[in-house]
């Protein structure tokens, strides 16, 4: 199998919704690839659109009233927007499947984890309980819990919150699906637990056949999961490429201001950080021109006026800027 | 010594011991969430207090604020021992005090306008003229970078930035000696971190108020610190000057910590830490730490580790240092 | 963005310009407190509704001054005409006269048991919800109170105290009361584990500012909900003991006694009930309506 097969292809993706004030669009002309084998990264602050847009992939959301998509979502080649709903939800769980942020609410709190992860196998595979139960078990073990035995039996709120995190992979991993959305796995855990579950996520991809789309609002996490990444602004990418290459030289300003504005673990910290002005608007306040404008310490009138594309730099680099920066070299 | 290098608050072996009771009030275990933890904060200046969620740290900064009654140990403040003092009698040390929380959205109340939370302070501590306390708030809501007209507004319509900058307009108002900081940027995206952080640093230099930093982002205490006090499982394991302890730490714990935060470009550490935090309830013998050690001896479940000093300012709790 | 930069132009604002500041906020904040007042729909139908029938209740002596209890045995069970407007009744009374009479027996009933549930419960519920010691007492005599059905405590009561419109007003009120308390004191449980409380008791509040300044606002919605109900049912469990013969004393007019008279001939003189039980569901219409607005008008985030 080849590893660089592109399993996940998005194109044009859009989600509005109805509001009092109208549709408005939360994700604008999305594009990405996710490859096998490869972990991307989606960052942003939070209004950005990450969570939304894999939510749209999954179809997570009340299509009937509150939802319109638009572009296209294809998993090895079938537009997972046109298939009926039901397939759909065939296709949760089984071929593409989600980690979340809040593990003990994400998690049934009636029932023991074990049983839980048996059940996301005899859902979506037509085994018996008992086989299910013993692949729960492997899939227990393949997570690194310690004492998986005890564990298997024991309920959510036994369970720390990084062991409950480990469940939840060991959930969305039952049926060894082809992508692995994990929409802010380690946000609510602490540093020594984050380490553990992010090496996690990177064994698992290595050992299994997955692409995973880990999104984040932290840089470092990013830096030191993925291979690529994609900095979403405002419902739109503003700019991607390889992990190493945009944290190196960063091309649009959004993503040098987000980076100086984090206080780091080495150098000088005796000067004040660098802020970015402002907030991130409303969505129906979205400005006119270039979204980052108002807050861009670079903008000029053309920023003001025309909205830029994003253009190819270099190779798999993206920007959407009139004027990246390039200042190379000066970072290392 | 002059008036100036005497802490402004000096915290002596402070314990804070929760009882666990069954159904009938029986005594059944405790808690021990802060155990013999003594640090001093300075005027001007910042000490962050670090560690894992559940190793005593917020319990630390409330049991200073005497949110709660102490088990044992004394607060010195303005040459008085708070610890044991009344509510009553606190009331007057209280304004001294004040406390910055970190979920912007909870810590206001959502059926009162911004004016009125700010106000509700001063009434509290006897402001009676309401055109006062109406100018003192507009006042400090232009000191935290909002402006007069937010006064009338209610929180849900600020952003969360903009909630934690009333947070600390609140704290700011009674001119206060020091501020506990729990968390106070942790909820905040961000572009919008950095924002409080400068603020929050900026006011320290005009009013040279003493911050307890509590925090779990180490880049983040990095930053703000000027001392800096690894917490684990209730226990202070290593303190010292942020320089030194970061670039030099001496405690196992703190290295596997540090390593641990993922910085950009950097590839994650070696010593990564294996297991999770034992419960307080049955903390383990001898150092707390022994059970996720990964140089523990026989001897570490056996002694508990007295404060050793590595330079005039650097003190670390740990029997194998110095071995 | 500009107004912000020009105050951190001239950071020391002179006292004239501040006092004018103020002014021109308060101004402010009066016209978009009016403003959201005027867009509660739900607030003035219900407050005119409410107001309306209140109004005729209290016009009843003027409009019919002869009061209500004159009869013409000649008219008995009349349709409604010119003379009787809405008919009359068994012994041949004005039905409307008796009704716009009955209103203030009935919402006189309804508005001093919603006072007084709405008081004694917010009472317990605040303290209950609090303390625990308090917690303990208050609510085990709410759970035995509320053991009991809610017309036999009522009876009981009334024949321990004697009949009279006061002695159904106490009564009817012990019974609903504690549905107000475990309403409260359920909202307090929730409230007083916000960080806001822990706010002010970092800042040194006593407990009666926290618990009747700041956490009571906070329930209050739940609270009006469920007194609005308690309201419409103290109508019509007065209406109940009056028939029961424990209530208001039959020839004093009440909605109810109106009603379970009519009962008898229902099928002779259709509006014997259907007009009383008009008046009824309006009141409790307009007094839901108004609940519900309320609500609404009292939460900062409904704009």
């Amino acid at each position: 199998m080849d590893k660089n097969e592109i399993v996940l292809e998005v194109k044009g993706l859009s989600t509005a919704f109805r509001t009092e004030k109208g549709w408005l669009k939360a994700v604008d002309g999305v594009d990405f690839q996710v490859k096998r084998k490869e972990i991307l990264g989606i960052v942003g602050e939070s209004g950005c659109g990450k969570s939304v847009t894999v939510q749209s992939i999954m179809r997570l959301y009340d299509e009937k009233r509150t939802v319109k998509y638009g572009g296209e979502v294809l998993l090895e080649g079938q537009n997972l927007f046109q298939i009926p709903f039901k397939e759909m939800r065939r296709i949760r769980g089984e071929k593409i499947s989600m980690v979340f942020q809040d593990s003990l609410s994400a998690l049934n709190p009636l029932m023991k984890v074990g049983p839980q992860i048996a059940e996301a196998i005899y859902i979506h595979k037509k085994v018996s309980e008992k086989i299910a139960m013993v692949q729960a078990m492997d899939m227990i073990q393949a997570v690194g819990i310690p004492t998986p035995e005890k564990r298997f039996y024991q309920y959510p709120h036994e369970l720390s919150g990084g062991m409950r995190q480990r469940v939840m992979i060991a959930i969305a991993l039952a049926c060894y699906p082809m992508i692995l959305i994990a929409d802010e796995p380690t946000t609510a855990l602490d540093v020594t637990i984050q380490a553990q579950i992010l090496e996690l996520m990177k064994k698992l991809n290595r050992e299994m056949d997955m692409g995973i789309i880990l999104i984040t609002h932290d840089l470092a996490v990013v830096s030191q999961t993925c291979e690529r990444v994609l900095v979403m602004y405002l419902g739109q990418v503003v700019e991607e490429g390889n992990t190493e290459e945009v944290f190196c030289y960063p091309f649009h300003p959004y993503t040098v201001s987000l980076m100086e504005s984090i206080p780091h673990m080495e150098g000088e910290r005796n000067k004040p950080l660098t802020t970015i002005k402002g907030t991130v608007p409303l969505l129906n306040q979205i400005p006119n021109g270039c979204r980052f404008a108002p807050r861009c310490p670079k903008a000029n009138e053309k920023c003001r006026k025309e909205s830029p594309g994003l253009i190819s730099i270099t190779k798999g680099r993206k920007v959407r800027c009139w004027y990246p920066v390039e200042e190379r070299g000066e970072r290392t | 010594m002059t008036d100036r290098d005497r802490p402004i608050l000096e915290v002596k072996h402070i314990k804070k011991y929760f009882p666990i009771r069954d159904a009938l009030g029986k005594q059944m275990e405790t808690v021990k969430a802060v155990d013999d933890v003594s640090l001093s904060l300075y005027r001007g200046k910042t000490y962050g207090l670090v560690g894992e969620s559940g190793c005593g740290k917020s319990t630390l900064g409330r049991s200073l604020l005497r949110l709660f009654p102490l088990t044992d140990g004394e607060i010195w403040l303005e040459g008085k021992n708070i610890a044991s003092l009344s509510q009553k009698a606190l009331r007057p040390y209280r304004k001294k005090m004040q406390m910055i929380f970190q979920d912007p959205y909870t810590s206001l109340n959502p059926r009162k306008t911004a004016g009125e939370i700010l106000e509700e302070i001063l009434k509290i501590y006897g402001e009676r003229n309401r055109f006062e306390r109406m100018e003192k708030c507009i006042r400090i809501l232009e000191t935290v970078g909002l402006r007069p007209e937010h006064y009338y507004r209610f929180p849900h319509e600020f952003s969360g930035g903009q909630r934690q900058r009333i947070g600390i307009a609140r704290a700011l108002l009674v001119n206060p000696s020091f501020i506990i900081c729990d968390e106070p940027v942790s909820a905040l995206d961000v572009s919008i971190q950095s924002q409080i952080i400068n603020l929050l640093k900026d006011l320290q230099r005009e009013n040279h108020i003493a911050y307890l930093f509590v925090s779990h982002n180490m880049s983040v205490v990095r930053y703000i610190s000027d001392r800096v006090g690894v917490m684990y499982l209730g226990h202070l394991v290593e303190e010292g000057e942020t320089d030194e302890l970061f670039s030099d730490p001496c405690h196992p714990y703190t290295k596997a910590l540090l390593s641990a935060v993922p910085s950009i470009g950097g590839k994650t550490g070696k010593v990564e830490l294996k297991g999770e935090l034992p419960s307080p309830i049955n903390p383990p013998s001898g150092c707390v730490f022994h059970t996720r050690c990964p140089y523990a001896t026989a001897e570490c479940a056996k002694t508990i580790p007295e404060f050793r000093r590595v330079t005039s300012s650097h003190f670390v709790a740990c029997c194998l240092y110095g071995k | 963005m500009k107004e912000n930069e020009k105050f951190q132009e001239e950071p020391g604002l002179d006292h004239l310009a501040m006092h004018e500041l103020k002014i021109k906020l308060y101004e402010e904040h009066k016209k978009i407190r009016f403003r959201r007042l005027l867009k509660n729909q739900r607030m003035i139908v219900g407050g005119i509704l409410t107001l309306i029938i209140v109004a005729l209740a209290i016009a009843a002596p003027f409009l019919f001054p002869e009061g209500p209890h004159v009869m013409e045995v000649s008219e008995r069970l009349k349709g409604p005409s010119e003379t009787h407007v809405l008919g009359t009744d068994l012994v041949g009374r004005d039905l409307l006269c008796r009704l716009l009479y009955g209103a203030r027996v009935s919402i006189g009933v309804g508005a001093a048991v919603a006072v007084i549930t709405m008081a004694a419960g917010l009472i317990m519920g605040l303290y209950a919800g609090y303390y625990k010691t308090a917690d303990n007492i208050v609510m085990r005599v709410c759970d035995s109170l509320k053991a009991i059905p809610s017309i036999l405590l009522a009876i009981a009561l009334l024949a321990i105290m004697g009949s009279g419109i006061e002695n159904v007003i106490i009564s009817v009120s012990i019974v609903y009361t504690p549905d107000v308390a475990r309403i409260a004191r359920t909202a307090v449980l929730s409230a007083k584990e916000q960080t806001y409380i822990e706010a002010l008791e970092a800042a040194g509040a006593g407990t009666n500012r926290i618990l009747w300044l700041n956490i009571a606002p906070n329930i209050i919605s739940s609270v009006i909900i469920q007194v609005s109900f308690i309201f419409a049912t103290a109508i019509v469990t007065e209406a109940s003991l009056s028939f029961l013969g424990v209530g208001v004393p039959v020839p004093e007019p009440s909605w109810g006694n109106i009603v379970y008279e009519g009962k008898t001939v229902m099928f002779q003189a259709w509006w014997l009930v259907v007009y009383p039980s008009l008046f009824i569901a309006a009141t409790v219409l307009g007094l839901n309506l108004l609940g519900d607005g309320l609500r609404d008008f009292l939460d900062p985030q409904n704009t």
